[in-house]
């Protein structure tokens, strides 16, 4: 009975520890260099896999939260190590080639490794329009490690930011010139003078929307305090989307809000993810506003040959300009810039507005201007009065004669005012409500 | 008792059991990598490789580079204006000096391994690298993108890579074979470990330093003698050495001097009315101590290299003046 117990017992003992497989599932497959070579052979193959090229969503400076994401084309031929770069920044119709290179570090690595301008502008220690550099530029990068691959879909990180890098295959037919330019189109959407956050039916008191990244403080729950969250963001065909899924409530492990589409008619990006109510409302100030902020000097359209042209104005308006030209010291000073807003004559840009004039006695450019003040029409938001005028620069010399135009325009008002960009307003163009004969169009 | 023998039994199939045969990976984790070569990459494997066992990198290698700055590759086209620049300039002319002496001088000489970088390697108060080089094994040359393939400027040539590459290269000498103590004590004192960058090059001249860098310790000083001398013309030399020898300045000017302004001496003049007197200093003396040190490198050259510094600088400057005759981008010599 003993010698059957033991034997079951051994028997037993030998099934249970039998059961431990001696063959180990193994976590990987192949060592991690066979698996770095099969990165880099896949990631090789992929990027060349498509002729026209991806299209890629980068993301510069969002590590430090100063900027988000834009649209690049990269485009690689195995053969010559060479790749084609666009982007919006470096020339909708510009390509860049230079060589790139798969290797192993740290994983499969695309690197850029000589200068391409429409890559290496993002990454220059010298930021774009600056001359000394800062060690930092527009902080971007150019070398990127592989985290998937896939026919459709390449995403990459890149090595110094950790930033995310989505490529898409472009259509064989896609033209680059034309996809840059709706990138543009998509980004330059995304921008307002200013904006409105409303999350959950209230407004967030501090928000800012700018470069592409939006910072916001939304009140937490409960609490007299604000959680500060700063948003990379990308334009897209629909609106935008962020660079990560984000959450509007501190320590939130399932973030998910990230898609944004843009309702033309109410002018606003909402959320489009499930069970948030959230949207950014793009904010216009009227247009006699603008007016009385004018920052640029905005000039009528005078053609300068042996006699002026003059275009985007009125037969009225044109008449009022030539008698004052006929007037200029008998004619002899022959005009060449008419324009209003800022005072170009003004140490700094910084004056009044006026009515500014440039004439050319034939060795000498002279300059006068004549300061205004633009009031809006009470209950309107396109209806300016121009009044107050005043003596700015040489007055004494020239109102004898500009004042053929100076006190006519001004007699003419109210002027109702429409302009070619809500955002940019690179023109106006000015309407006499009582006299309609009379508008005239100025270009900043 | 025999339950131990049966335990020891089912031990014993237990453990052949736990046996097992794992295959070896017929795949080794040394893999080869397929290098493609353009013609760039063919023309340094003959023009820097194979005849003065230099990698020139124009790539941009992170491991290569200086991890503490952002940088940005070097530009292809610039890329191959500059190897051909510095190959002509320097390499060829070291090795047109000491074709009869040692022919393979550069070979056994010269750094290693050269990396091209596209962009200034910034500092946060905004100012910027040059070039740096690692041990005699390594130069690095920033700035590459902002040569003109079209329009080379010599000086820029000089002041942004040529005078680095000489000066690294001079350390390289220095450092391979001693040279005499006679020069450190020229101006043994004179040395500002850390201040010189506060020394403006006027006042390093005054004080017998060919600039503010050399005016940091001995070694800087001699390298950049060397440098400075090799690759100006001796017209630009006698000018520093002018400036090093005497300034005039008045007393007011005088009394806002510091130490480091060298030897001054107090002057009496009579105006031409022949009854009034001015006043005014003279600083002096810097181009005795920077000539003391040229001789001593001279003579350490002939003596220790076998060459002469005046016949380097021959060499180089009539380079430098054949450079509009080059094709700077064609790749077929």
């Amino acid at each position: 009975m003993r010698k059957l117990y033991n034997t079951l017992l051994m028997t037993l003992l030998l099934v249970v520890a039998g059961s431990c497989g001696q063959k180990q599932d193994k976590i990987f497959r192949g060592s991690s260099a066979v698996r770095t070579q099969q990165q880099i052979d896949a990631l090789s193959t992929a990027l060349a896999a498509h002729p026209n090229g991806w299209s890629v969503a980068y993301f510069y400076g969002a590590a430090q939260a100063e900027h988000g994401g834009t649209t690049l084309l990269w485009k690689f031929d195995a053969e010559s190590s060479t790749a084609e770069a666009a982007s919006i920044y470096t020339g909708v119709d510009k390509t860049y080639t230079s060589n790139y290179t798969v290797k192993a570090n740290g994983g499969a690595l695309l690197t850029f490794d000589t200068y391409n301008k429409a890559v290496h502008y993002f990454s220059d220690p010298i930021a774009p329009g600056e001359t000394v550099g800062d060690n930092l530029g527009l902080e971007g990068d150019f070398e990127f490690i592989v985290q998937s691959v896939a026919d459709d879909k390449i995403v990459l990180i890149s090595s110094k930011y950790r930033t995310p890098v989505i490529m898409t295959p472009l259509a064989d037919d896609a033209d680059w010139t034309a996809t840059l330019e709706e990138a543009q189109t998509d980004e330059t959407n995304l921008l307002a003078p200013t904006y409105e956050f409303y999350v959950n039916g209230e407004q967030l008191v501090t928000a800012s929307f700018a470069d592409h990244f939006i910072d916001m403080q939304v009140p937490v729950a409960g609490s007299e305090d604000l959680n500060r969250i700063q948003v990379p963001i990308i334009a897209t065909a629909t609106g935008f989307e962020a660079m990560e899924p984000f959450s509007l409530t501190e320590d939130d492990e399932n973030p998910s809000i990230q898609h944004f589409t843009f309702d033309a008619e109410l002018d606003r990006f909402t959320c489009s993810d499930d069970g948030v109510d959230f949207y950014i409302q793009k904010v216009f100030p009227p247009i006699n506003e603008t007016l009385v902020s004018m920052d640029a000097t905005y000039s009528f359209d005078l053609q300068i040959g042996s006699t002026i042209t003059y275009g985007g104005m009125s037969e009225a308006v044109q008449t009022m300009l030539e008698t004052a030209q006929a007037n200029n010291y008998g004619g002899a000073e022959l005009l060449n810039v008419v324009a209003l807003g800022k005072n170009p004559f003004y140490p700094d840009n910084a004056g009044p507005q006026a009515f500014s004039f440039r004439s050319y006695d034939g060795s000498t450019n002279w300059g006068s201007a004549f300061s205004y003040t633009i009031t809006p029409v009470e209950g309107t938001i396109d209806q300016i009065t121009f009044g107050n005028f005043g003596a700015s620069l040489n007055a004494s010399y020239y109102m004898q004669f500009f004042n053929f135009f100076i006190s006519p325009i001004a007699a003419a008002s109210p002027y109702t005012v429409v302009t070619d960009s809500p955002l940019t307003h690179t023109q106006y163009t000015f309407t006499s409500v009582s006299n309609p004969d009379i508008w005239f169009t100025v270009y900043k | 008792m025999r339950s131990i023998k049966y335990i020891l039994l089912f031990c014993l199939v237990f453990s052949f059991m736990g046996c097992y045969e794992d295959e070896l990976n017929p795949t080794s984790i040394f893999q080869d990598s397929t290098v493609q070569q353009n013609d760039f990459d063919k023309w340094l494997k003959k023009n820097y490789t194979d005849t003065y066992n230099i990698n020139f990198n124009y790539k941009y290698v992170d491991i290569e580079s200086d991890m503490d700055h952002n940088l940005i590759p070097a530009d292809y086209t610039k890329s191959i204006v500059m190897a051909k620049l510095v190959k002509y300039l320097w390499l060829d002319a070291y090795a047109e000096l000491n074709a009869d002496v040692d022919p393979e001088f550069m070979n056994k000489y010269a750094p290693r391994v050269m990396q091209l970088i596209g962009s200034a390697a910034w500092e946060d108060d905004a100012s910027r690298v040059l070039g740096q080089a690692e041990g005699g094994l390594k130069i690095t040359l920033y700035e590459i993108n902002n040569i003109d393939p079209d329009n080379i400027d010599i000086d820029q040539m000089n002041d942004l890579w040529f005078h680095t590459i000489h000066h690294e290269f001079g350390h390289i000498l220095q450092q391979t074979k001693p040279y005499p103590n006679e020069f450190a004590e020229v101006s043994a004192g004179d040395y500002t470990s850390s201040g010189w960058t506060n020394v403006s090059d006027i006042d390093a001249l005054h004080s017998g330093f060919i600039s503010n860098y050399a005016s940091m310790e001995y070694n800087e000083d001699f390298v950049e003698i060397l440098s400075l001398y090799v690759v100006n013309t001796d017209e630009w030399w006698q000018q520093q050495l002018a400036l090093a020898k005497e300034e005039q300045v008045s007393k007011a000017e005088f009394d806002s001097y510091t130490e480091t302004d060298g030897v001054k001496e107090l002057r009496t003049v009579t105006n031409d009315d022949e009854t009034t007197t001015d006043e005014y200093y003279i600083v002096y003396n810097g181009d005795q101590k920077i000539l003391a040190k040229w001789q001593v490198i001279e003579d350490y050259l002939q003596k220790s290299w076998g060459f002469s510094m005046e016949d380097l600088r021959q060499i180089v400057q009539r380079r430098e003046s054949e450079i509009s005759s080059l094709d700077l981008t064609s790749l077929t010599d």
